[in-house]
């Protein structure tokens, strides 16, 4: 029976698993590219990306995904995403934006000076940005960074909001059959995963400590 | 013709007028001290000169190239003002040292970039000219050009890493090789910077007040590497308030105020008999500053 | 960048696209349920849902031609679903209300049903008529549900008492650790969970609320369906195929 049920919730776990890595997958660049657009120098461009980060950091993402996932069928007519694609694309979209902010917070912290003396050794923009940029911005991000992230794991579980049978659903579904026990049982899932982050991030915090910025 | 002509420079900020047509000319060699007060333009011009702002109007000739000319909107995309950064160097107030790489790695990041960029032309060559030949003997040239292009990098390696010893020996910070930035003080930071800037072999070595940001008992150690490439044959450009500085290692003195050149001449001309009314007011201050 | 940029939008579209097409075949329906056992829940060993109401549904949608497709909805959005067109039709359990008749249509009712207490065994001598509730701590209840219209409508309880929920099955939870002291639920699913798991400390009783009705819900333009299943409904109260359903699940229709 807590085999039976440990592993019930395992499979939950595997597509909590899924969203958690699909959203990181394609928000960790989407989010570059929108703090690009929003720190462009061309105006129209930036205040586009602008109000869009305004909208989905200032709405729920459980609203969010209801609209991913009923707006195209309710305004459109056009049918049903796949749940779990819905899920995935409301929460690449909301990630997405808070990275976007996070890297743009890291890259204007990074003086101009150090912009210059790359132009000034006859570098090109992008090995400024990649040989001389980046690693700094990946040093300061790395913090706020992981509490996205550790937030993130946490978040899947809005999914169940469109039933997308992640742990959580798993576990409450079993209350109707009259188990509740599982449901807490999913904290030792989440502190497990949370746990190797905390580690993993530790680890990278630690990697970039040989230098100061 | 002199080795550098700088001619009518003009920049404006907006409404605000910074350089109101700048001239002069400096030999090959020579020490060139800028001078003023600040807000006066003296850093909008290393500026210039180093093609971080591009200036409005105007034209600098060096070695007899004319390599700037403000009308000529074409010839100054972006690519092509990279290839004309590279004839100057600039050393910065602020350092501005690379904080994740080692006091090695700050000097060798921009000629390695550089002479990768020459290998992959290189190696591009050579795939043409495999392209080219008869099908028998590609397979023999592709061993001789591995052998080539391996010799190349090799060579390419050794090269930078033999002149970057030489430049920490002549900043006086080969036990900091491998140090970094954080590690040093400010004063060992900016040699470190001088010895970068080197590393490109400008023509023209530009300082934007190399020791304002530094406390005044480190100030010395800067200044004596900064004279001592005097002797080794460097042209210079020296924007700074160390009036005594200017007064000893500079050939040439240029003081400017207000976004034009008031007076310009040989230390003894400039220090000892200043012949415009702000050049000796200025002078006057900054004597009475020092004391 | 940009290409970059570019690739990621394409794949974007292109994952909608596929799976946009991928919906949408005529003959079949898709049945909006939740698990709400005895009505509508999954079967351990076939993997299939079944129930009272997953068995009506299949048998007279059957009878019609259509596939029957089920589709676990939330609750709390089932008009929502129903309108998009992610379900044809609502079939699990549903209480009418002139709320529900304002937004869709409903076909006849098929089943009566009561509301009843669900309580701590313990407290069986504590809690036995309508008025004993005015003694309850808390009472928790689903939102919106029928046991929400009950309990606003009776007198003597204050706004205090009242705990209103997202689902029913929730509100054992709150009784079972005693955080409410009642909870205001379906006959059929009080007598269904009280029997099990960890909820056989709980009793129900009925205290002899009014009955409600059961009734299937679809789009209000679907008049059509909804006339062909109330003629379908009729018949199956007639030769008592209801009456065996109810007994096969221990529901009282």
């Amino acid at each position: 029976m807590f085999w039976q049920i440990s592993l019930e919730l395992l499979q939950g776990f595997g597509v909590t698993c899924l969203i958690f890595a699909a959203t990181l997958l394609f928000a960790l660049p989407l989010g570059l590219v929108l703090s690009f657009g929003s720190m462009s120098r061309f105006k129209p461009l930036k205040y586009v990306v602008k109000v869009f980060v305004w909208i989905i950091r200032g709405t729920p993402l459980m609203l969010q995904i209801l609209v991913v996932y009923y707006g195209p069928a309710l305004i459109f007519h056009w049918g049903f995403l796949d749940r779990i694609v819905a899920v995935v694309v409301a929460f690449v979209i909301n990630y997405a934006c808070y990275f976007s902010e996070i890297y743009r917070g890291g890259i204007e912290s990074i003086s101009k000076g150090q912009y210059e003396a790359g132009q000034v050794l006859g570098m090109t923009r992008s090995q400024i940005f990649f040989r001389v940029v980046l690693l700094q911005v990946v040093k300061r991000i790395v913090p706020p960074m992981s509490n996205e992230v550790i937030t993130l794991v946490k978040d899947t579980s809005l999914a169940r909001i469109i039933v997308v049978e992640e742990i959580l659903k798993v576990a409450y579904d079993f209350t109707v059959t009259g188990l509740i026990w599982p449901l807490f049982y999913t904290a030792v899932y989440y502190l497990v995963f949370v746990g190797l982050l905390t580690l993993l991030f530790g680890w990278l915090e630690k990697k970039l400590q040989y230098f100061k910025v | 013709m002199a080795f550098l002509e700088v001619k009518d420079y003009r920049k404006k900020f907006g409404e605000n007028e910074v350089l109101k047509g700048i001239s002069f000319s400096l030999e090959k060699g020579e020490v060139l001290a800028i001078i003023g007060s600040s807000g006066g333009g003296k850093t909008t011009l290393l500026r210039c000169l180093n093609f971080l702002e591009i200036p409005d109007e105007g034209t600098l000739t060096l070695n007899g190239e004319t390599l700037f000319d403000a009308s000529e909107k074409k010839q100054n995309t972006e690519s092509q003002i990279r290839e004309k950064r590279l004839h100057f160097g600039l050393v910065f107030q602020q350092f501005n040292l690379f904080p994740q790489y080692t006091v090695f790695r700050n000097i060798t990041l921009a000629q390695a970039l550089l002479a990768g960029q020459a290998f992959a032309q290189k190696k591009r060559e050579f795939a043409a000219a495999r392209r080219a030949a008869p099908k028998e003997k590609r397979r023999a040239l592709k061993a001789e050009h591995r052998r080539i292009l391996a010799e190349i990098r090799e060579n390419q390696k050794r090269g930078i890493a033999e002149k970057t010893d030489a430049l920490l020996e002549r900043v006086g910070l080969a036990d900091k090789k491998n140090a970094y930035p954080y590690e040093l003080s400010g004063g060992q930071q900016q040699r470190v910077a001088i010895a970068r800037a080197l590393a490109l072999s400008p023509d023209i070595l530009c300082f934007d007040e190399p020791t304002s940001a530094l406390d005044p008992e480190l100030t010395g150690e800067v200044l004596k590497v900064i004279k001592g490439l005097k002797s080794s044959d460097s042209t210079m450009i020296v924007v700074t308030h160390e009036m005594e500085f200017a007064k000893n290692v500079a050939d040439r003195v240029i003081f400017i105020a207000d976004g034009r050149i008031e007076e310009e001449g040989t230390p003894a001309e400039v220090f000892g008999d200043p012949k415009s009314e702000k050049t000796a007011a200025f002078l006057r201050k900054s004597l009475e500053e020092l004391f | 960048m940009k290409k970059f940029l570019a690739l990621l939008c394409t794949a974007l579209l292109a994952l909608g696209a596929v799976t946009f097409a991928a919906c949408g075949r005529d003959d079949t329906l898709k049945v909006g349920v939740t698990k709400y056992p005895p009505m509508d829940y999954i079967d351990e060993t076939t993997g299939e849902w079944t129930g009272f109401d997953a068995e009506l549904a299949r048998k007279a949608f059957g009878e019609l031609g259509y596939d029957v497709e089920f589709v676990e909805i939330v609750w709390e959005t089932k008009i929502v679903s129903l309108q998009s067109g992610e379900i044809d039709a609502i079939w699990n359990g549903m209480t009418v209300t002139d709320e529900l008749r304002q937004n869709i249509l409903l076909s006849d009712p098929y089943m009566t049903n009561q509301q009843v207490l669900v309580i701590r065994a313990a407290d069986a001598e504590k809690y036995k008529t309508q008025a004993d509730l005015s003694k309850a701590s808390k009472i928790a209840f689903e939102g919106g549900s029928a046991a929400d219209t009950i309990l606003s409508e009776m007198e003597g309880l204050n706004e205090g008492q009242l705990l209103s929920m997202e689902k029913q099955a929730d509100t054992f939870l709150e009784v079972k650790t005693g955080s409410s002291d009642v909870a205001v639920v379906d006959l059929a699913l009080a007598k269904e969970t009280v029997a099990q798991g960890d909820y056989t400390d709980l009793a129900y009783v009925n205290v002899g609320f009014a009955t409600e009705e059961f009734a299937v819900g679809f789009r209000k333009e679907d008049t059509e369906l909804c006339q062909k299943i109330n003629e379908l409904l009729a018949k199956y109260k007639e030769d008592n195929t209801i009456g065996q359903l109810g007994e096969k699940y221990g529901v009282t229709v």
